[in-house]
């Protein structure tokens, strides 16, 4: 009798451990807010030791590629193969500045016009030389493509003046324009070529430093050097690069480490240490473009009051949520934006629960509840952290976390209160506040649903001012604005961190990560 | 036989329709704006609300359903809204991995499991016995993506034995392999001994041993076939799983499966994608099942009697 009482003692444990352990894997969520999937979404046939002549250059990426048409596709990933196979006429620097690249020369006849003339004698890799038509047609075509449309979107025209000349119009005034020239979607595409092949992305033929092999979809993308390339002093070294899907962290490192890849464009920042202490390999960082923010819905309470919001700048501790969400690997924010954009001004707000508690009795809100919302493993560290600091100064509030692609829904319905997300910078500084803080994109991607009529006059006023010191201080204004209002709580911009073998020369990052791949060699 | 097979086969096309159907219904009614996750960063109302008009998902959904099975039934399986491929050719080139994926896969487990399962029977309650099933329950406890990780260090990284990870050369599908392998050993085990502990005891086999039947061919021929009925049973429903993509295995391995394609796709809400994975699986899956049938009717004379 007793044993049957244990056996079923013993098998109810089994039973309740097994329930104990049923929770439902969390698979990898974007770890970025705004960032589309691929974005922060490759081998040697040797087994062990990987080229170390410079045949073969292998990148290991987090995702595989959306497209091979540079207008097919508005990710960081993509990006990279695109930066290597085509051109732009413009290109950022290690220090986010747009330096031409085809560009040869450029000037403004008036306000809203354009001439850009293009380098002479600049062939696509079947031998045809680049002209104004191509010109022309890449900008006319960028406005057709959903994914890139947006980046051309003060095109009023494009005409062609002669073989290497074209002018653009744009509908307004529109200082930023050259920094939207960098956008991988205005590279130039053979006109010739994309109009004879419909089928062209699978085979895509640019004028880059690398001419496109093969990609096997999930796996890899080969590229090999163009002899021709027309600047001899940006030709390609290594004579093929390989970038390898590698979408599990840890086997992004182990590969590095075994050397089946060379680099590791995006590596995890839990394994930067162990890269930092292994002496065969280097990590790299940079801070990145990719900024983390508490939104605050401004048309819902409690969050329509200022001194609330502002209480909560002072009540978050942003070291601890830099330390927990990215083990460090990254700085604070003090304002909407990276500090390198133009016309940022730090804000005043720092950790001060007191001073978050004397801001709450004002507003007379305290002890209330809230919820956070998030996606994302990430951004779930950031909102516990959150709630134990809001609990400090005495509101209480709930989580609430949702699968990406409801949370991009849900952040937009209006009835969201506060919300953890992230966004990726732009080298101007006007692509990330129009988006985010003007009253038209209120619906689309300002989900503080912030609305100002000064801030919507001054924004426009410092897209329309060609003049950069009266720009600087325009947008200086902004900022100090967007401080006071306090419309969210900034929190950190993380570091770009690479990982590559330690004989790797020539790797260099700007924000927006690794850049300039044709360099890289042993 | 022919026409059981024959019959089978067309039993596939409702399987598929009422598959798609489910799935193209829950996917769309899903949250998330599938213009906006197309776009990306810079989405605007306007080119969002443009966007989806062109792609006709304001029409209702039935209407979009119809769409998609009209061109379905000519081969069309539609352009992956992600990348705008050919969903059919994206299919074709990563089907195959996880084909050959998991048909290593089985044979490593059943190679272990069917030779554990025997001696664990025949050899009840003796120490090869506990031995065993303490084993097989290790292999269906250790989580898949973990017992890789820990291959890929020893074997890759220590070792440099093979590579950690990609589908290049014959040596990249070890790994993997094996640590899908042991996954399923566990319950291919389980059955094949307890199959045989039911076969074992009976009269028939009673008869042979007095025939004077040698003890390994008692076991092979008389116990053995018997016991397969069930133990195929689970080796089809193993094999079934293994090719819906496994999903962790092929994200550990960077593996160029369907599994990850299928995960991808749905965080994506990337439907015709989705759906092509989905067909891809469901008809791999009863495509297994009538061959687990068909085999049963060769073990089993009996069986095959059933089949008109």
């Amino acid at each position: 009798m007793s044993r049957k009482i244990i056996s079923m003692l013993l098998v109810a444990i089994l039973v309740l451990s097994l329930l104990a352990g049923c929770g439902s894997k969390d698979l990898e969520q974007p770890a970025g807010g705004n960032e589309p999937t691929g974005g922060q979404q490759s081998g040697g046939d040797k087994q062990e030791t990987v080229a170390k002549g410079n045949e073969q250059i292998v990148v290991a990426l987090e995702a595989d590629i959306t497209s091979l048409d540079p207008q097919g596709h508005n990710d960081v990933m993509s990006e990279k193969v695109s930066f290597l196979v085509f051109n732009r006429l413009f290109r950022l620097n290690e220090d986010f500045e747009a330096i031409p690249d085809l560009a040869e020369d450029w000037s403004q006849p008036s306000d809203k016009e354009w001439l850009l003339k293009i380098k002479e004698g600049v062939n696509f890799h079947n031998g045809e030389e680049m002209t104004a038509e191509d010109v022309k047609f890449s900008m006319e075509r960028s406005i057709e493509s959903p994914k890139v449309q947006h980046v051309l979107e003060q095109l009023e025209k494009v005409e062609v003046v002669d073989k290497y000349t074209v002018k653009v119009t744009t509908k307004d005034v529109f200082a930023p324009f050259i920094n939207t020239l960098v956008h991988a979607g205005i590279s130039v595409l053979p006109k010739d070529y994309v109009e004879s092949n419909p089928d062209w992305a699978n085979k895509p033929i640019g004028s880059g430093q690398y001419k496109f092999v093969e990609w096997v979809s999930g796996d890899k993308i080969v590229l090999e050097k163009n002899e021709d390339y027309y600047d001899k002093g940006e030709v390609g070294v290594a004579d093929k690069i390989v970038f390898r899907v590698i979408p599990e962290g840890t086997s992004r490192t182990i590969a590095l480490e075994t050397g089946e890849v060379d680099v590791v464009v995006s590596l995890e920042a839990m394994d930067a240490p162990k890269v930092r202490d292994n002496s065969d390999l280097t990590l790299y960082e940079k801070p990145s473009t990719n900024f983390s923010y508490l939104g605050m819905n401004t048309q819902k309470a409690p969050f329509n009051d200022k001194k609330f919001r502002q209480a909560m700048n002072y009540a978050i501790d942003k070291e601890a949520i830099l330390a927990i969400a990215l083990d460090g690997e990254g700085v604070i924010a003090t304002s909407m934006t990276s500090d390198a954009l133009l016309g940022h001004v730090a804000s005043d707000y720092d950790y001060d629960p007191d001073r978050a508690l004397e801001l709450l009795k004002e507003s007379g809100k305290e002890g209330i509840s809230i919820e956070i919302w998030a996606s994302g493993d990430v951004r779930k560290r950031v909102a516990e952290i959150a709630q134990a600091n809001l609990l400090d100064i005495g509101i209480s509030s709930e989580i609430k976390m949702y699968e990406w692609g409801a949370f991009i829904d849900a952040t937009n319905s209006g009835s969201q209160p506060m919300f953890t997300l992230g966004w990726d910078s732009n080298p101007d500084v006007d692509a990330t506040l129009t988006p985010q803080f003007t009253t038209g994109s209120i619906g689309a991607q300002n989900r503080a649903q912030y609305s100002s009529d000064k801030v919507d006059r001054l924004i426009a006023e410092g897209r329309a001012e060609l003049d950069n010191v009266k720009r600087k201080e325009i947008y200086e204004e902004i900022y100090r604005t967007l401080n006071d209002d306090a419309p969210w709580v900034p929190l950190y911009i993380e570091n770009k961190i690479v990982g590559a073998r330690a004989g790797l020369k020539e790797v260099k990052l700007n924000s927006q990560g690794l850049i300039d791949l044709h360099k890289l060699h042993y | 036989m022919i026409k059981y097979i024959l019959r089978r086969l067309m039993f596939l096309i409702p399987v598929v329709i009422a598959v798609t159907f489910v799935v193209f219904f829950i996917v769309s009614l899903s949250p998330g704006n599938i213009a906006a996750m197309i776009i990306g960063d810079g989405a605007t109302k306007e080119s969002i609300e443009q966007l989806t008009e062109e792609m006709g998902l304001n029409d209702p959904i039935i209407v979009q359903y119809g769409r998609y099975i009209s061109k379905l039934v000519t081969g069309d399986m539609g352009k992956s809204y992600a990348t705008g491929k050919d969903v059919s050719s994206e299919i074709a080139s990563r089907f195959p991995n996880t084909l050959k994926l998991t048909i290593l896969s089985i044979i490593i487990s059943v190679g272990i499991s069917i030779p554990i399962g025997v001696i664990s029977a025949t050899k009840q309650y003796s120490i090869l016995d506990y031995v065993g099933m303490v084993l097989a329950l290790i292999g269906i406890s250790m989580p898949s993506f973990w017992f890789g990780l820990m291959l890929i260090i020893r074997f890759a990284l220590k070792l440099g034995w093979f590579p950690s990870g990609g589908a290049e050369g014959w040596t990249s599908i070890i790994l993997p392999a094996v640590t899908l392998g042991v996954a399923s050993t566990a319950s291919i085990t389980r059955v094949a001994r307890s199959s045989m502990l039911e076969v074992l005891p009976q009269d028939y086999i009673r008869t042979a041993k007095a025939k004077g039947v040698n003890k390994k061919d008692v076991i092979m021929t008389h116990a053995l076939k018997n016991a397969l009925i069930p133990t195929i049973t689970i080796i089809g429903l193993e094999f079934g799983e293994l090719l819906g993509g496994a999903i962790l295995t092929e994200t550990v391995f960077s593996w160029p499966g369907i599994g990850r394609l299928m995960v991808e796709s749905i965080n994506r809400k990337d439907i015709p994608m989705v759906l092509g994975t989905i067909i891809v699986f469901a008809v791999g899956f009863s495509i297994v099942n009538l061959i687990v049938d068909i085999l049963y009717a060769y073990i089993d004379p009996r069986i095959k009697a059933n089949y008109r």
